[in-house]
């Protein structure tokens, strides 16, 4: 890989590396490479850690070369998200608030990541803790969508979803509460998988909405995702929320093709719920025909509006964001953006009763979605409305706005996954969703993967990482 | 449904209680998010007794997956 070469998937550059055809320096330099030539204009990074990385790609090349690859993430440029605790490197959330915080601990996921030998290139622009934007008033700019620098990247995973299309990385951590995961990646074509709830590790990581949040791959495919979800997945004693589940190989049945899978559409969300743009509803259909094509059973399946799963997630999210954020909400309230002033202020109109009966609707939602799964392996619908949005056009008071396709697997806590489904008339991607039964990733993938690999999105990349 | 308006008593009280300090121009515009709010708390409520349960935590259990 050279700054102006293809970028290697993660599973490419995995193999190659594992075979001694690949440098983690010479991949390292190339990512800081793009990094030094596109960060100006897209704002990913929060902090770039470029001694560190090249001292760790050296010792991840030197122990390779010596005893082979820990696992398939050795040697491989990676970024977090800066709500992510990281010791010894500051961790902001990109709030005023923490500017000078140095944590001593890594957060969990941080820790598996440098125990399979990733190369840290640095934190990565989030809305201010992992809410609201895009902002202007924060100790730095919101990122930019490497397929039009006008344009929105969603949030509030915005920097990974950046770096990642720009080849700055060849994947990184999200976090999910409402679809911060799966937004990015819709709107800036990559793929991103926000896990049944409890499998990542939440500790170490600030958190947007407790029982809401989710910790995630984003990459640029989805078996990149595979690889990287094996080194963050299974139980962890210091998330209270862990979940006591084994953790299989993910990547076990990727390439196994679709012959026999059911797949339900959700329909009514992108149809009549929430109306999506051509693009994107031409590219749910011809998903729909491809996984015919590839021996699926496709059917429609129906579900509470998707108006209810927001106003479940959103109220949950509001309450549980309030309560985290309380006393810096009393004390230091003007250091906030406005943006995430305002989801704040929210806080004061939802009483402990809206809070209960959200979270009783919340259990009657998870309950309708296990019976309409019975007899399906996975469900899809839209990742995103459309193609992204300028930065300028997005609604100041977005919950409100509409709905969104992703806070449903929030609510229900089950896996998720968003990869590209085309492209719309301005040239910039459109995303198709796909969700599974808890803990059911690996089929998640694998139906994800088949996708990608049956269609020809993923040969391209943003223009200005070429 | 709930209500859909609010008097600036009540905004001011719920603030207070919440130890919000807001510019006049913030209490303004939040009193036009009340309707959405509304909207959603009415959602959220369904003819359900008092024996529904309350799932105080999402925790998905093995035999989800079957």
């Amino acid at each position: 890989m050279s700054a102006d070469g293809n970028i290697p998937t993660l599973a490419e550059a995995a193999r190659l590396i594992a075979a001694r055809q690949l440098s983690p320096v010479e991949l390292t330099q190339a990512c800081l490479d793009r990094v030094h030539r596109l960060e100006e204009r897209l704002n990913a990074f929060v902090l770039l850690t470029e001694e560190r990385a090249i001292a760790e790609a050296k010792a991840g090349e030197a122990e390779i070369m010596r005893s082979g690859p820990r696992s398939p993430l050795h040697g491989i440029p990676i970024g977090l998200k800066d709500i992510v605790e990281t010791a010894g490197l500051r961790t902001t959330c990109q709030s005023a608030i923490l500017q000078d915080h140095v944590p001593t601990e890594d957060a969990t996921c941080a820790a598996r990541l440098a125990a399979a030998g990733s190369v840290l290139m640095g934190k990565l622009t989030t809305h201010e803790f992992a809410d609201g934007g895009p902002s202007f008033d924060l100790p730095q700019p919101p990122a930019r969508n490497p397929w039009n620098t006008d344009h929105f990247t969603a949030g509030s995973s915005s920097g990974t979803g950046a770096a990642v299309a720009a080849g700055m990385i060849l994947c990184g951590i999200g976090t999910d509460t409402g679809g911060s995961i799966r937004g990015p990646a819709a709107l800036c074509g990559i793929a991103g998988l926000k896990p049944t709830y409890g499998l990542v590790s939440r500790a170490g990581v600030f958190p947007a909405a407790f029982s809401l949040d989710h910790i995630g791959p984003m990459a640029w495919t989805a078996e990149d995702c595979a690889l990287m979800l094996q080194a963050l997945a299974g139980p962890d004693p210091r998330d209270p929320a862990s979940a006591q589940h084994p953790v299989p190989d993910y990547t076990a049945a990727l390439g196994q093709g679709l012959r026999g899978m059911r797949i339900g559409v959700i329909r009514h969300f992108h149809e009549t719920d929430l109306k999506v743009a051509p693009a994107t509803q031409k590219g749910i259909d011809d998903a729909v025909a491809t996984f015919r094509d590839l021996g699926a059973m496709v059917r429609d399946v129906t579900l509470s509006p998707l108006a209810d799963w927001h106003a479940c997630g959103s109220l949950i999210s509001i309450t549980e964001r309030a309560a985290a954020y309380e006393e810096w909400a009393r004390t230091r309230f003007a250091d906030f953006s406005e943006r995430v002033q305002r989801r704040l202020m929210l806080g004061a109109f939802v009483s402990g009763v809206d809070y209960v009966q959200a979270v009783r609707r919340r259990r009657e939602l998870c309950a309708e979605l296990a019976a309409a799964m019975a007899d399906l392996d996975v469900v899809i619908t839209a990742g995103a409305p459309g193609e992204a949005p300028t930065l300028e056009d997005v609604p100041r008071w977005d919950l409100f706005a509409a709905p969104n396709f992703t806070m449903p697997f929030n609510v229900a806590g089950t896996p998720a996954i968003a990869v590209c489904s085309g492209f719309g008339p301005a040239g910039l991607p459109v995303s198709l969703q796909i969700a599974g039964k808890p803990f059911q990733e690996a089929v998640v993938l694998r139906v994800a993967d088949a996708f990608e690999k049956a269609t020809g999105f993923r040969a391209m990349r943003p223009p200005m990482a070429a | 449904m709930p209500p859909t308006t609010i008097g600036d008593e009540t905004l001011a009280h719920l603030l207070a209680e919440a130890g919000l300090s807001l510019t006049d121009a913030q209490r303004q515009e939040l009193k036009t998010v009340v309707q959405g709010l509304a909207a959603m708390k009415a959602r959220v409520r369904q003819p359900r007794g008092p024996l529904a349960e309350l799932a105080h935590g999402f925790a998905p259990k093995p035999e989800d997956a079957a």
